[in-house]
């Protein structure tokens, strides 16, 4: 029998999807009388809701429909367990969104971010709405993460491979040093409950920690380092700016 | 295929075994995920008319509903408003005699935790006292009942404060009966994290990643939970969640009660907050308190919950803080894990043991001294010159009469590791 993979906390922070959940809010219109009425609930064009969801993160976009008849994709993405771990990863180099049941309604907001005859729960796209790459609800992981990679190998000066692969190694190595510490510190909380801070013991065990601490905190950053990719369009943002002002 | 069967044919059979697990987690469609998986948020469609009260108003009035459906929220939001912004999902509403409670939170199913069984019974036989007849289920808690369960839990955590601080209703303003303020508590009890995450970010235009409470003056206080943020981080997912949200709720109100008291938004001692919040939710359960519910390494130490040793140990070893270092707490932040276990013991020693004038030391505890009252003091010495004079003038005790009757309470009533 193959053994559960159990990640520590360490590892566990980074093997999670940060999902932003926007809400289209109109502005409140004022009349001569001085009373304000609420804006007629009206869907933005398709280059608006982008541009609106977008926001000021540069990253491309995964966007997901919740459904109340099933729960298709989601289900799949969201699902926990050593063979999604990729999933979550690669996530961190998307802009997560998930958009309400209710945006299949016409005159909903974001309504006209699903275009197709038969609507996607699941898209990837660059922040202006090109790359549009829908996944039905048939995709299979592997077809997952093609298009995941294909779109960052688009937006990134530099794919998330060769990254992908040392977080991988990396998250092994913050579940060995989590655990070691967390011996160390329940260690250390017993002795000060029990024997009380002067106790002689301590001295060597504070020393302990204090080495397995530095040593997790670097693999944390090595772990940040790899997760460092540069944009294109923020690249070709600075060389502009740097041309202009020559 | 054919690089399938060489691979086979080459393999050591540990190896096949790894890389047909390989092939069967890579390609497994995403709807065989979906029958099998449990990770994710159904999105459970709720019966139209109450199975318990069957919109009979006389049902509803004996559970003391004020409203049960549609409910006015603030700032001209009323239920439909608030569901359209939270996603159109399906949502329950009520209003209680001190609570504006909306809920998304589904069917839960029931273990066979035999703690949270004998909870529930009581529960049920409570609201049984008021319907008149509850079949009570063996299997699951429906959305409805869920609701009727949460708004008890939430009248009685009321109760039990204005019990523990022997406050009187008829004592408060009529222009502010709410624990000093206007309008009623807003209980947000979302299943989803989705859901709560567009609540928060459309009216307090924040990302709060757990659970989230705030006030406004001349107004009321909000308190927003979502059970998937609880549940989340484990990766057991046949915990009591139920329970563990009966928790936080239990948690997240006494703070509330506490920050929220005669609107003094959030002055209030840390100590005091958080102390009492402990108290109430280990009320609930012992096992599962907001400071520990968040980290599931807690579960690995068998006895972390267990509060009552610990800090008889540190009791004993003289190593806590002082109730002179806690006057100078300003925020959560500056609580480490074992002032949470201190303040928590304190606070239960103060409503549960110490005799005195509870309500006047929560009054005065919480309200910022005027300039008349600090004289010639620096400002920054108001909040542990309040705290010194309501434990003083409540309970006729200086801190360290206070740690030393609390410490000798300690070292009589809690028992060994």
């Amino acid at each position: 029998m193959i053994p559960k993979v159990v990640r520590g906390p360490s590892s566990k922070g980074y093997l999670k999807m940060t999902w932003d959940y926007p809400v289209y809010t109109p502005a409140v219109v004022e009349d001569s009388t001085g009373t304000t009425a609420r804006a007629v609930r009206k869907a933005l064009t398709r280059e608006e809701a982008v541009k609106y969801i977008a926001g000021d993160d540069p990253r491309p976009l995964l966007i997901l429909r919740e459904c109340k008849v099933c729960n298709g994709t989601d289900e799949a993405l969201l699902k926990g367990g050593a063979d999604n771990e990729k999933t979550f990863l690669l996530s961190a180099w998307f802009h997560c969104v998930k958009l309400p049941v209710d945006v299949m309604e016409a005159d909903h907001p974001f309504h006209n971010m699903f275009q197709q005859e038969q609507p996607e729960h699941l898209f990837v796209c660059s922040i202006d709405g090109s790359n549009h790459n829908p996944l039905e609800s048939q995709t299979s992981r592997t077809q997952l993460w093609k298009s995941m990679h294909g779109l960052l190998d688009a937006e990134y000066t530099k794919g998330p491979k060769s990254s992908l692969k040392k977080i991988t190694g990396l998250l092994g190595k913050l579940d060995e040093q989590d655990a070691r510490l967390d011996i160390l510190l329940s260690r250390q909380e017993q002795i000060l409950e029990e024997d009380g801070p002067e106790s002689r013991k301590l001295k060597k065990l504070n020393g302990k920690i204090a080495k397995e601490e530095a040593a997790l905190s670097k693999l944390n950053e090595a772990v940040q380092t790899a997760y460092r990719l540069q944009l294109k369009r923020q690249a070709d943002a600075k060389q502009a700016a740097s041309e202009e002002s020559r | 295929m054919t690089m399938v069967t060489e691979t086979i044919s080459s393999c050591s059979r540990p190896r096949l075994v790894f890389l047909l697990v390989f092939l069967c987690a890579t390609f497994i469609p995403v709807e065989h995920c979906l029958a099998q998986g449990k990770g994710g948020e159904d999105m459970e469609q709720f019966e139209g008319t109450c199975p318990y009260t069957k919109g009979e108003r006389e049902l509803e009035q004996k559970l003391g509903y004020e409203r049960f459906g549609f409910i006015t929220w603030r700032k001209g939001e009323d239920s439909t408003t608030i569901q359209e912004t939270m996603g159109a999902i399906p949502m329950l509403w009520v209003e209680t005699p001190h609570f504006r409670i909306g809920s998304s939170l589904g069917t839960f199913k029931l273990d066979n935790d035999r703690e949270q069984r004998t909870r529930l019974k009581g529960e049920f036989s409570r609201l049984k006292g008021k319907l008149g007849k509850l079949r009570a289920p063996k299997k699951s808690l429906d959305p409805y009942l869920r609701l009727h369960l949460y708004a008890q839990r939430a009248e009685e955590l009321y109760a039990q404060f204005m019990e523990d601080f022997q406050i009187d209703p008829e004592g408060l303003p009529a222009n502010a009966p709410h624990l000093g303020h206007r309008n009623k508590f807003l209980l947000l009890l979302c299943q989803r994290k989705s859901e709560y995450g567009r609540y928060l970010k459309s009216y307090e235009q924040i990302e709060a990643p757990f659970s989230y409470r705030t006030g406004w003056h001349s107004d009321g206080m909000i308190v927003a939970l979502s059970q998937e943020s609880v549940s989340e981080p484990f990766e057991d997912k046949d915990l009591p969640f139920d329970v563990m949200l009966h928790c936080l709720l239990a948690n997240t109100l006494a703070s509330s009660f506490v920050d929220g008291f005669e609107q003094n938004l959030f002055k209030a001692p840390p100590w005091v907050t958080y102390g009492l919040a402990h108290v109430y939710s280990k009320r609930v359960d012992p096992h599962w308190t907001y400071f520990d519910a968040r980290r599931e390494s807690q579960i690995n130490y068998a006895d972390a919950w267990n509060w009552e040793p610990r800090v008889r140990n540190l009791v004993q070893n003289e190593f806590f803080t002082t109730t002179e270092k806690m006057l100078g707490w300003t925020t959560y932040a500056d609580l480490g894990a074992r002032d949470h276990m201190i303040a928590w013991s304190k606070m239960q020693y103060l409503v549960e043991v110490a005799e005195g004038d509870r309500q006047k030391f929560l009054s005065l505890a919480c309200r910022p001294l005027s300039s008349t009252e600090l004289g010639d003091s620096e400002p920054n010495k108001e909040p542990a010159l309040r705290q010194r004079r309501a434990l003083q003038e409540a309970f006729g005790l200086t801190p360290e009469e206070l740690d030393e009757a609390w410490g000798s309470w300690v070292s009589k009533t809690y028992k060994k590791r």
